[in-house]
């Protein structure tokens, strides 16, 4: 365990690698699943069309090959960045993929009748979605958006394939130096659930709290 | 039903706005596809030479080797898998306390740990100090625990889901409590979660391609495989991007399987409750 001890600022550096990777993915990734969302509940065909092609072959391909695309294959085609950058667009594209169908579901699972009640006792077009449809599935997707981010603190650690010195970049490093990967890996392990294991209570104590009782 | 969510039939004024939104947007789609297009082409990306060996009988039965074996991992790792998620699972539903707490701690860590450092562990910290094994068995014995704790989540909310009359009426006829989960409860769960389950094997087959990365000697997988011939013919970019859609190609036909069965599921419950509707309303007349 001295190992652990001794390295506390190695782990440390890369909690915040990984915390800034996952932080900005996912906020660029938020961005882009609500502009697929719109595009998917759309009443014009070719944006529905596009934003179906770009979900099923974004999620249906491994995030790894997209980190290998990226990180051989773009430069081929002249856009060079380093491992940081490339792995937070890889990261936020992939992720779009997956918010753009969870807030799709939320919209969903508000139903018909609601949105032609709204239209009975009047409503314009902006209301309805104001007053009553967004409240609502804005509320049931909270839980799984919050599902999504701890999946995306786990998938970051796909990045230390291209050279990106996270939690687990940097334990990989760790290991070679220290030839101890059993308390290597079990302090990088540590170090996700700092960030994992609360985010699973707060999605739990939302999810509690937020549910509609129907 | 129509295809929109919002909103009913548009009037004539909804129309031609559509109308005018769906020219734009075929313009902008073009103009997206022309651009990406016209890149591959300023940087020589498109010559045939560095896409012909892609497409070789050679590369293609290579590659196809490369696809069994990513198939054959995930579906062990998959077997076990839902083997370890229904112990899980009846572990957390127990009614002693121990047993519930070790298997919410034991799910709840696998599911906390990212799936990289967990087939790392195995390939590098397991041979260091335990057995040795062969990179394959490293990675389906990893992917298996972790999408257990997935699964096993998975059955819970499935036996969750079903109300609670489906264990009183169990009780009731004199099973005990665990006799209905097992004969009672599980197998309705089974039924009601196989959509969730083969998208849950989509996810383990595109990650069971961390093998290739992670693990030494990388295990020899699709992307392994795909990796490969871009290495070998120096064309990174169209061997991967080949690769990439053999993996759209396979779990975009999983998912197709899933959403078939989803609907049918949700057309039968709907028999179901129409058929109970009916006989109530007999009952009454």
């Amino acid at each position: 365990m001295g190992v652990l001890l001794d390295n506390l600022d190695v782990f440390w550096a890369g909690l915040r690698t990984t915390a800034a990777l996952t932080g900005l993915s996912f906020m660029l990734a938020l961005l882009l699943g609500i502009v697929i969302a719109a595009c998917r509940v759309s009443p014009v065909k070719p944006l529905r069309a596009a934003a179906m092609f770009y979900v099923e072959t974004v999620r249906n391909m491994p995030l790894t090959a997209h980190m290998l695309l990226a990180f051989f294959g773009w430069p081929k085609l002249g856009f060079r960045y380093s491992p940081f950058v490339t792995a937070v667009i890889v990261l936020a594209y992939y992720t779009a993929a997956f918010v753009g169908e969870t807030i799709r579901a939320g919209i969903n699972t508000v139903g018909r009748g609601q949105v032609e009640a709204a239209r009975s006792i009047g409503l314009g077009f902006g209301k309805q979605l104001r007053l009553v449809v967004l409240p609502q599935a804005l509320r049931s997707v909270v839980a799984p958006l919050g599902s999504l981010l701890s999946a995306l603190v786990r998938n970051s650690a796909v990045a230390y394939t291209i050279a990106v010195l996270d939690i687990m970049g940097r334990s990989d490093r760790l290991i070679t130096t220290t030839a101890k990967p059993f308390e290597v890996l079990i302090g990088a392990a540590l170090t996700y659930y700092v960030l994992t294991i609360p985010l699973a209570f707060g999605i739990n104590a939302v999810d509690r709290r937020q549910r509609i009782i129907r | 039903m129509s295809d929109l969510v919002l909103g009913d039939d548009l009037g004539p004024r909804g129309r031609r706005r559509v109308f005018i939104a769906t020219a734009v947007s075929v313009v902008v789609v073009a103009l997206a596809a022309v651009w990406m297009v016209k890149r591959f082409d300023d940087k020589g990306q498109l010559e045939w030479k560095l896409w012909e060996s892609v497409f070789t009988g050679s590369t293609f039965r290579f590659l196809l080797t490369g696809v069994r074996n990513t198939l054959t991992v995930s579906l062990v790792a998959m077997a076990l898998a839902l083997a370890l998620g229904a112990l899980g699972a009846f572990g957390r539903l127990d009614s002693n306390r121990v047993v519930r707490g070790i298997s919410i701690a034991v799910i709840e860590l696998l599911r906390a740990t990212p799936l990289v450092l967990l087939i790392y562990f195995a390939g590098v910290a397991v041979p260091r100090y335990a057995f040795e094994l062969s990179s394959y068995r490293y990675l389906v014995i990893a992917l298996a625990l972790y999408n257990g704790s997935v699964i096993a989540e998975v059955f819970r909310a499935g036996i969750r889901a079903l109300g609670a009359g489906q264990m009183e009426a169990g009780l009731a006829i004199g099973l005990t409590e665990k006799q209905t989960l097992r004969l009672v409860l599980f197998p309705q769960a089974v039924r009601t979660m196989v959509p969730a389950i083969i998208n849950q094997l989509v996810t383990l087959l595109k990650d069971s391609s961390l093998g290739a990365l992670v693990l030494l000697p990388a295990v020899d997988d699709l992307l392994r495989r795909g990796r490969q011939i871009g290495e070998f013919n120096r064309n990174p970019l169209q061997a991967l991007l080949v690769t990439g859609l053999v993996y759209v190609l396979i779990n975009f036909a999983l998912s197709s399987i899933a959403r078939r069965i989803e609907t049918r599921q949700s057309r039968r419950q709907q028999a179901r409750a129409d058929r109970v509707w009916t006989n109530a309303q007999l009952d009454t007349a």
